[in-house]
This record gives structure tokens, sequence and C-alpha cells, in this order.
């Protein structure tokens, strides 16, 4: 059970609760039906797979959302970490489900009708630029000067005028980020920030968020995006909570 | 004043790359099992992270400030708001980066394109 994942046997894709409706959806690879392993009170969402499929690439990691996506719209789902093979429905119980019965009970219970949704908010590197250089004379001066100055010859002020713009947008993301954390985590019951991949991520975040509260926190967000144009939006939901999982059981 | 365009919830198997990071990386791990690794996109997904770290951001502000027309220095957020949708549209790729050397900026586009394109395969697939 440790070392290689096996050639071929059963996908877990996530931990719901006994008795819920498999996702009508279609899994990994050429046998895509899931199905529902029981153990108690808990069931691993399943279905049969080989690692092949699992490694291919794409394909197999938008089933894997896809049937969590599904999952999450009828009920609550731990999600686990794409690439979960075990050699079949036997080891699903034995080596998944029954030694983590209490924390995976615990987790589904709390988790109740919540589910993750994922903000991210990303400068338009020219219109935060652009904004930057409106809001600050002394750059707007410099850049002035150098504006038709063969940048070889302005070496050196071409980096004073970047480090200026560059400190200038980092004060600009943290109160924005500031601002829109402000603005939508009073419907959270958690928030997770991830991290910021490139200097124009302004906030990579997910919120966990009562279905009953999906409107009004949709409502939220557009009105975020709409209060800042400079910044492109993605707003990715509803998902199982993936980023308030537990990273690891330990055995 | 320009319009600007409702933000839209999407799942995510519909934008699989806005969350590449959460399903690759977040989720729970059964500690008795190595997990199957996905042939080339965690790969990529780490070049790009190295790669945005070691960006030389300085020059890269300036390369684009050199975009900004002086006399726009009095449009509007909204005004530039739309040029930037219209940039977006136009999939704003190198011709504004004028120049000599192939920046940094670029290879962080480049490898972006290229998670993009592995994960964006099969796209219309069931």
């Amino acid at each position: 059970m440790s070392g290689e994942p096996p050639p071929a046997g059963s996908y877990v894709y996530g931990v719901t609760v006994a008795g819920a409706t498999p996702p009508p959806v279609a899994g990994i690879g050429a046998r895509p039906e899931v199905r529902l392993v029981a153990d108690g009170t808990l069931a691993a969402l399943v279905s049969d797979a080989q690692r092949d499929e699992v490694a291919a690439g794409a394909r197999a990691l938008r089933a894997h959302a896809r049937v969590l996506d599904a999952a999450i719209e009828q009920g609550p789902v731990v999600p686990l970490r794409f690439g979960t093979l075990v050699g079949d429905d036997r080891a699903v119980v034995d080596d998944v489900l029954a030694p983590h019965r209490d924390r995976l009970a615990a987790m589904l219970d709390e988790l109740g009708p919540l589910v993750e949704l994922a903000v991210r908010a990303r400068y338009d590197e020219d219109a935060v630029v652009a904004a930057v250089v409106a809001a600050d004379p002394a750059i707007a001066r410099l850049h002035a000067r150098l504006a038709g100055v063969d940048p070889e010859a302005a070496y050196y002020q071409r980096i004073e005028l970047g480090e200026r713009i560059g400190a200038a947008v980092e004060a600009r993301r943290a109160a924005d980020a500031d601002e829109l954390l402000a603005a939508l985590e009073d419907l959270a019951a958690d928030v997770s920030l991830g991290d910021l991949l490139d200097p124009h991520t302004v906030l990579n975040a997910s919120f966990l968020v009562d279905r009953a509260h999906l409107p009004a926190f949709d409502g939220q967000v557009r009105a975020a995006a709409a209060a800042h144009p400079e910044m492109a939006v993605r707003y990715v939901g509803p998902l199982p909570p993936y980023s308030f999982a537990d990273p690891e059981l330990a055995g | 004043m320009a319009t600007t365009s409702v933000v839209r919830r999407t799942p995510s198997s519909s934008s699989l790359y806005d969350v590449l990071d959460l399903i690759l990386d977040k989720g729970l791990v059964i500690d008795a099992y190595i997990r199957v690794s996905l042939v080339g996109i965690e790969i990529l997904t780490i070049d790009l992270r190295i790669v945005i770290a070691s960006v030389d951001t300085y020059l890269r502000w300036a390369e684009a400030v050199d975009r900004l027309v002086l006399e726009d220095k009095s449009k509007s957020l909204d005004e530039f708001a739309s040029d930037m949708t219209r940039g977006v549209a136009k999939g704003k790729t190198g011709g504004a980066l004028e120049g000599a050397k192939e920046t940094v900026g670029d290879t962080v586009r480049d490898v972006t394109e290229k998670v993009k394109g592995a994960v964006g395969r099969g796209e219309d697939e069931g």
C-alpha cells in the first residue's frame, strides 16, 4: 500500500456521507461511472481507473474537478488531492475511510452547507501603471523626462522609474487587497489566502460560504469588481472545500 | 462612462486554469498513498512559479510605462478600463514590449500559455 500507485484500481475523488447519490457525471478514463463505496456513515466517491489514465493530463484533472463539482451540488464533500488511486474498493475502505473515520465524519459534519468560492483579482498592467502615474506627480515628471530618450542611455533612470512604479503598485496592491477582503469576508465562515503568483495579482483568496448566502456573496463580488475596473476578477465555485480540508491525515 | 463587464461565477470544470493550484495543491492527502502525479502539468506550474519569482520587476514596470502615451495622463480610469478590455481582447502580446531582448515577462507569458494549452485541451469533452 505504499511505494507506487497500482497500475489500475479504484480512484478516489473525495468523501461524502453514506446514502448520498453518486454524481451523474463522467469520471476519469474508459470506465467513468462514479459509485459510492460506503463504510458506516461515510462513503467514498470512486470510479475504476488505470494509472496511465490518471497521469494522462488535463482530461483526468478536468474529470476530477467535474465529479467533485457535481458532488458538492448534492451535499458536503471532503475532496481528496488529485491522484489518489488505490488497489480496489476494499482498500478504499481499509486504507482511506476506516483509519480516518472520526476525522472525516467530523469534517463532513462541520462542512454542512458550506462551499468554497475562489476569487482571484489581478491588475491589468497598463491600467494600474496608468493609475499610478496619474496619482503621483513625481513619477509622472520622471516619466515625462524620459519620454523619447534612448532607453540604453537612460538605463539607470529607467530602473529608478520602474522601482518607483513597482513600489507604488505594491502599496496600492496591499491597500486594494485589504479593501477586497473587507468587502467579501463578512459572509464567509472562513477565508484562505493563496500565494500571489506574480506582481499583478492583488488577491488570491478562497471563501467558505454557506450555500444560502451564495446570491448575496455573488452580489458582493460583482460590486467589488465594478469598483475596480483596473482589475480582472475571476470568480469560481461552488467548489468542494479544497482549501479548507486538512492537508494531511496522519495514519 | 464605460460599462464594466459583469463578473460571473463559473464552475471549476469550465475554468480549470483559474483553480489549477487548488486542485493540484489542496485537498486531503491520505498518508498511506503515493499519489499518481500528472505528467507535465505539475512541472509546468512549478516552472511558472520559479520564472515569476525571478522577474526583473523594475525594468518590467519601466517597459509598462513606455506604453502610456503622455497625453493619456488625464484619461479616467474607466477609459483605461475599456482600453484594457480591448487590449485583452486582442490578446495583447509581444508587440508592446518593443525591442531588443526577450523579457522575462514574455517567458512568464509563454509558460502561462503552455499551462493553459495543456489544461485547455479537451475543453469540449463531456
